[in-house]
């Protein structure tokens, strides 16, 4: 059929009126799906953060309530760092005694007591560290199930858009949670006054960080027949002015594997990173599917003031 | 026979007048194109710009928020040029920042402080303070050049977004996470108080 003149000239329009809504259709489309996958990883980023901060407050008690008294109601990692140096100069000052019970005393008595009391300081200390031990495995094991936990209220989230499906956030398999410390972070243990005899020792031996402090990550030993002990002292924020330093996000910079190992016999974590990945897909055009990755890091509450 | 109207009869002469028809549609659509398409597309793609910039703004005061010091994100905005540069290939430009801690009584919203750093926190600020307690904020403001699509250079004044860049200020804020002390530091201060 012959068109006329006029019927081709509204051709003309239409052709490029279709092209333009056609390009501007495309174009909206595409924004909504970028807009759709920043919505996906902010939110993927706030459930990974929240996880990690939770999980976080598992390992050393997360009520803030008494902070602001230096007073940290949890703090088993804290305590046990102060058990731990207490222990450990227990053992040191029973051993002193007992030697110079052996060298000085005429009276057994005395020396049959400063045995005893060298004795029951070692046994201590050999009871503390298969409880360090079991300590980190179950503060690691309830930070674990706390994530778990997070996931679980999480995994109904889906978003399914005509151009964009999201589905349920997820761990990631292998590395989904992990355990490690802050960077440059000591023990919580402030070192022992005056009259411990242990003063020059651990200063000789740099143990102490130059804050007074404990250095973390390091098998304190003591000399002469009580090396066969192990004193291990756990990285912890400590307490400052009587002030208990609260639970927080950090950046993957601050974050470190802790050095002396995953093992049962290495330190007791204070940080967890949890890495979470959750599957985008699009039909629009070409099928495409991508994960988006993200990691959430927090540490937790610090050590309570010595009371 | 049916009488034509006077505009029925200007629309059939013009319609015998394809060629005339044809001619005056191309300069239509230049005139469009340069007055009606570019316009909107130079404003349009300075909206998507205004949006990266927010999005790598907003990013950056985050990552500043979960520094371990108060000094660490200082320099994470004045020294770590990677935002800098990567705003720069999407055509924008950072002129002008300025970093402030926000202090928030917690039970009274409307108390309020605006502290520039690095300056000392006032002890009536501190988290220790009898007047908390207090929510603390990052507050990063920058000043954008955002330049249009198709930028030009003219001898005159420049029209922002169209032939010039648009200066746009864009105000972002994130908690500060670190509410401990130092124990580092001879003095214990405040992390966000070095």
């Amino acid at each position: 059929m012959r068109l006329t003149p006029q019927r081709r000239k509204s051709g003309n329009v239409l052709v490029l009126v279709s092209v333009s809504m056609g390009l501007l259709g495309v174009g909206l489309i595409c924004g909504l799906s970028f807009c759709g996958l920043f919505l996906a990883q902010a939110l993927l980023q706030n459930f990974a953060n929240e996880a990690a901060l939770q999980a976080a407050c598992k390992l050393n008690g997360g009520n803030q309530s008494d902070f602001a008294n230096g007073v940290n109601p949890t703090d088993r990692i804290g305590q046990m760092n102060n058990i731990i140096a207490r222990s450990r100069a227990a053992v040191y000052e029973s051993r002193k005694n007992f030697d110079e019970a052996l060298n000085q005393s005429a009276n057994s008595s005395i020396e049959a007591l400063a045995d005893q009391l060298y004795q029951s300081a070692r046994d201590g200390a050999k009871t503390i560290e298969p409880e360090r031990q079991n300590l980190k495995d179950v503060a690691q094991t309830e930070a674990i199930d706390e994530v778990q936990q997070q996931i679980a209220q999480i995994s109904k989230f889906k978003l399914i858009l005509p151009w964009i499906q999201v589905n349920s956030p997820r761990l990631e398999p292998g590395d989904g949670v992990t355990f490690g410390q802050i960077k440059d972070i000591h023990s919580n243990v402030m070192q022992l006054d005056e009259a411990n005899k242990l003063k020059n020792y651990d200063q000789s031996n740099g143990y102490v960080h130059s804050n007074n402090r404990y250095k973390a990550n390091q098998n304190a030993k003591l000399p002469g027949a009580d090396s066969d002990l192990d004193f291990k002292f756990s990285s912890l924020q400590p307490p400052v002015k009587t002030e208990v330093s609260p639970a927080r996000l950090v950046l993957p910079s601050a974050f470190e594997d802790v050095p002396t190992g995953d093992s049962p016999q290495g330190d007791i974590p204070s940080t967890v990173k949890v890495t979470m990945i959750m599957d985008v897909s699009t039909q629009l055009g070409v099928a495409l599917k991508r994960q988006i990755k993200v990691v959430g890091i927090a540490t937790t509450s610090g050590g309570s003031v010595m009371r | 026979m049916k009488k034509l109207s006077q505009t029925e009869l200007k629309r059939d002469q013009r319609s015998k007048r394809g060629a005339a028809a044809l001619a005056e549609f191309g300069p239509a659509v230049i005139a469009f194109i340069l007055f009606g398409f570019f316009p909107l597309l130079d404003y349009g793609v300075v909206l998507i710009r205004y949006g990266i910039g927010y999005g790598v703004q907003n990013a950056l005061t985050h990552r500043m928020g979960l520094a371990e010091k108060i000094s660490n994100a200082d320099s994470m905005l004045n020294n770590d040029n990677g935002w800098r540069t990567q705003l720069k290939k999407c055509g924008v430009k950072v002129k002008l920042t300025d970093l402030r801690l926000k202090v928030v009584n917690k039970s009274n919203l409307e108390t309020q402080v605006l502290i520039p750093e690095p300056s000392p926190v006032p002890a009536q600020w501190q988290p220790d303070s009898i007047g908390g307690p207090f929510i603390y904020y990052l507050e990063l403001q920058t000043n954008l050049d955002i330049d249009p699509l198709f930028p030009m250079t003219s001898p005159w004044k420049a029209v922002p977004g169209l032939t010039g860049p648009m200066t746009i200020a864009i105000t972002t804020d994130a908690a500060w996470e670190n509410l401990g002390r130092d124990s580092e530091s001879l003095s214990e201060e405040f992390y966000l108080n070095e």
